[in-house]
């Protein structure tokens, strides 16, 4: 789970939150800013050769799986692929002022609430003048007026508002062709037009930059192309990949080069993934985050893999960060928390609570088989090396210490002494192959 | 925590809050397996009054894989007759199959598309086979490469 995600995990936001508010139609914007796969705001979004967005992870691992676009089936290469940077500064705005203004939004709604939460200036303008451009305007304001770094008061306005002139108090800055607020504006040219575009001078108009309206961060930002982003990796073509040389490239990124074939192929596949759609972001993780990405990744595969190599997957890391008994209970965990958060957002919803035969957190005993770890004979292949990843890693130990996985327990080998129990199960053993194909019925 | 779990998550929000008519959730203890109700909203005679339960299983690569759904048979909930679905259950329909699945599917979306697979249809038949095919299968749904003639049965 990616850094910024990891505060609300647990959290399940959802464009219907808007629908009990008087601000319904905000559900539109946010389900708009949502990725169609994992039902989350965008997360490093990428667009495709037939224009559509998803989160980097989420195309590539779709692509992965079929290479197809999901939401229309037209065929989509991870290459073409292009960050749809104008949706990651609108997906990051919203999210900044989300809790808020729903919030804002659930307040019983009474005449004067609305200045509750201005101060004086504003709401004196607000009687003024209430058009929805005032209010607007006036909310950007309030907002970033909360941001202490922010010296002087920059409106920051949309686009198709440029030729509007408010008589909200702001003015626009001759030099910078921002509005400041008319007050201020001696203050904001005598100080060099402060604020965090200062940096960007060839950008003139609010809203277009990667920094975006509203996001008052004090600090100068790099140019865009000053970050050095790491390299993608190519995919392997695995049909002409031997052995010793798919598990070269494991060793070599420092992961397990442990488990049967299957269990390579795949391990490698999702690391590639990961890298590359990690090499997309704005703000690239450490190879460090990565493996435990790939770590939980391969946990949570238990279910698919166990079938076929309960073996080579059964080991469980030993590692100070990855606890053992937390890891086993943590997915069921994840879900009861889910459900019980679905529930409590249900319930307030319904003012009365109907009936429900059904409760799923109560019920929650139930142990999650496909992460029962049986031998705790592991290291993980973190040596808590938290380096943004741009800077090269030097590859670090040997591989036997780098293993997720301990090749020793593989002790009963891979699918083939299990095939007579297995084959009506496993696919992915490539056991299925041979079995008969059942036609349907034609009409 | 895991994809498929958050996604889950998200979905089984939306659906304690609020679904389409003549769906309903039965149970959802984790993210394996959940258990929902339809019935077909028109007054198709094949369905009439009644009430159908689907199982969803999912693995942890939903929705990058379709979760795998069938029929179960209870006490007063029937496996629908129609051409396309055997009587143990397992449906034959390219949406859940690998081929016809995408991700921003759901669990909701294939509900409805099951109620309006079952509304259009007016043969009160099963597959050709199915009485070998429930006899002799062993294999799960998604592993067993149905072709999809025609669609629109
Ligand atoms: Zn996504
Ligand atoms: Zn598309
Ligand atoms: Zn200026």
């Amino acid at each position: 789970m990616d850094r910024a995600s990891k505060d609300d995990a647990f959290e399940v936001t959802d464009s219907t939150d808007w629908l009990d508010t008087p601000m319904k139609s905000l559900a539109g914007v946010d389900a708009a800013l949502r990725c169609q796969v994992c039902r989350d705001f965008y997360s490093t979004p990428m667009i495709t050769s037939c224009s559509h967005t998803f989160c980097s992870l989420c195309i590539r691992r779709s692509l992965n799986n079929d290479g197809k676009c999901p939401a229309c089936r037209s065929p989509e290469q991870e290459m073409k692929l292009r960050n749809n940077n104008a949706m990651e500064d609108l997906v990051e705005a919203f999210k900044r002022g989300r809790a808020d203004i729903l919030a804002f939004a659930r307040i019983p709604a009474i005449p004067v609430a609305p200045t509750r939460k201005r101060s004086l200036e504003q709401a004196e303008e607000d009687v003024e003048d209430s058009s929805p451009k005032r209010r607007r305007s006036g909310r950007t304001k309030s907002s970033s007026q909360t941001k202490s770094s922010q010296k002087a008061t920059v409106v920051a306005d949309s686009d198709g508002d440029s030729d509007y002139s408010p008589e909200d108090g702001t003015v626009e800055c001759p030099i910078c062709q921002r509005r400041v607020k008319e007050t201020g504006i001696n203050k904001h040219i005598d100080d060099g037009c402060p604020d965090e575009l200062q940096a960007f001078p060839h950008i003139t108009k609010p809203g277009s930059s990667r920094t975006g309206s509203g996001y008052a961060k004090s600090s100068i930002q790099l140019p865009e192309k000053a970050i050095k982003r790491p390299e993608r990796l190519p995919q392997l073509n695995y049909s002409t990949t031997k052995d010793n040389v798919l598990k070269k490239k494991l060793t070599d990124a420092g992961l397990s080069a442990g488990g049967n074939r299957q269990l390579l192929e795949k391990r490698y596949k999702e690391w590639i993934t990961l890298w590359n759609a990690n090499c997309d972001a704005t703000k690239p993780k450490s190879k460090g985050e990565l493996k435990r990405e790939l770590e939980i990744w391969e946990r949570t595969q238990g279910g698919r893999a166990t079938a076929s190599s309960s073996t080579q997957m059964g080991a469980i890391i030993r590692d100070k960060e990855f606890d053992r008994d937390a890891w086993s209970g943590k997915h069921n965990d994840d879900f009861k928390q889910l459900i019980a958060n679905a529930k409590r957002k249900a319930q307030a919803k319904k003012s009365e609570n109907t009936s429900s035969a059904n409760t799923p957190a109560e019920s929650a005993g139930t142990a999650t088989p496909d992460v029962a770890p049986t031998t705790p004979d592991v290291v993980i292949g973190d040596n808590g090396n938290d380096d943004p990843i741009l800077i090269e890693d030097t590859p670090e130990k040997p591989a036997s210490q780098k293993r997720f996985f301990d090749e020793s327990n593989s002790d009963p080998p891979p699918s083939s002494q299990y095939q007579s129990k297995l084959g009506v199960l496993d696919k992915d053993a490539g056991l299925a192959s041979d079995i008969t194909t059942i036609r349907s019925v034609q009409p | 925590m895991a994809f498929a779990t958050k996604r889950l998550g998200k979905e089984l929000t939306k659906l304690h809050g609020s679904l389409p008519p003549g769906i309903e959730l039965v149970s959802a203890e984790g993210f394996e397996e959940w258990l929902l109700d339809i019935k077909v909203l028109d007054a198709n005679p094949l369905y009439l009054n009644q009430t159908y339960r689907l199982k969803f299983k999912f693995s942890p690569s939903y929705p990058i894989e379709p979760p795998e759904v069938t029929f179960v048979n209870t006490k007063d909930r029937p496996i629908p007759m129609h051409p396309h679905i055997y009587s143990n259950g397992i449906i034959c329909l390219d949406l859940l199959g690998s081929q016809g699945w995408t991700p921003i599917q759901n669990v909701e979306s294939i509900c409805m598309s099951l109620q309006s697979m079952l509304t259009g249809n007016t043969k009160n038949e099963r597959p050709e086979g199915d009485q070998l095919f429930v006899a002799n299968n062993r294999r799960r749904p998604r592993d067993i490469d149905f072709y999809y003639h025609d669609n629109t049965v």
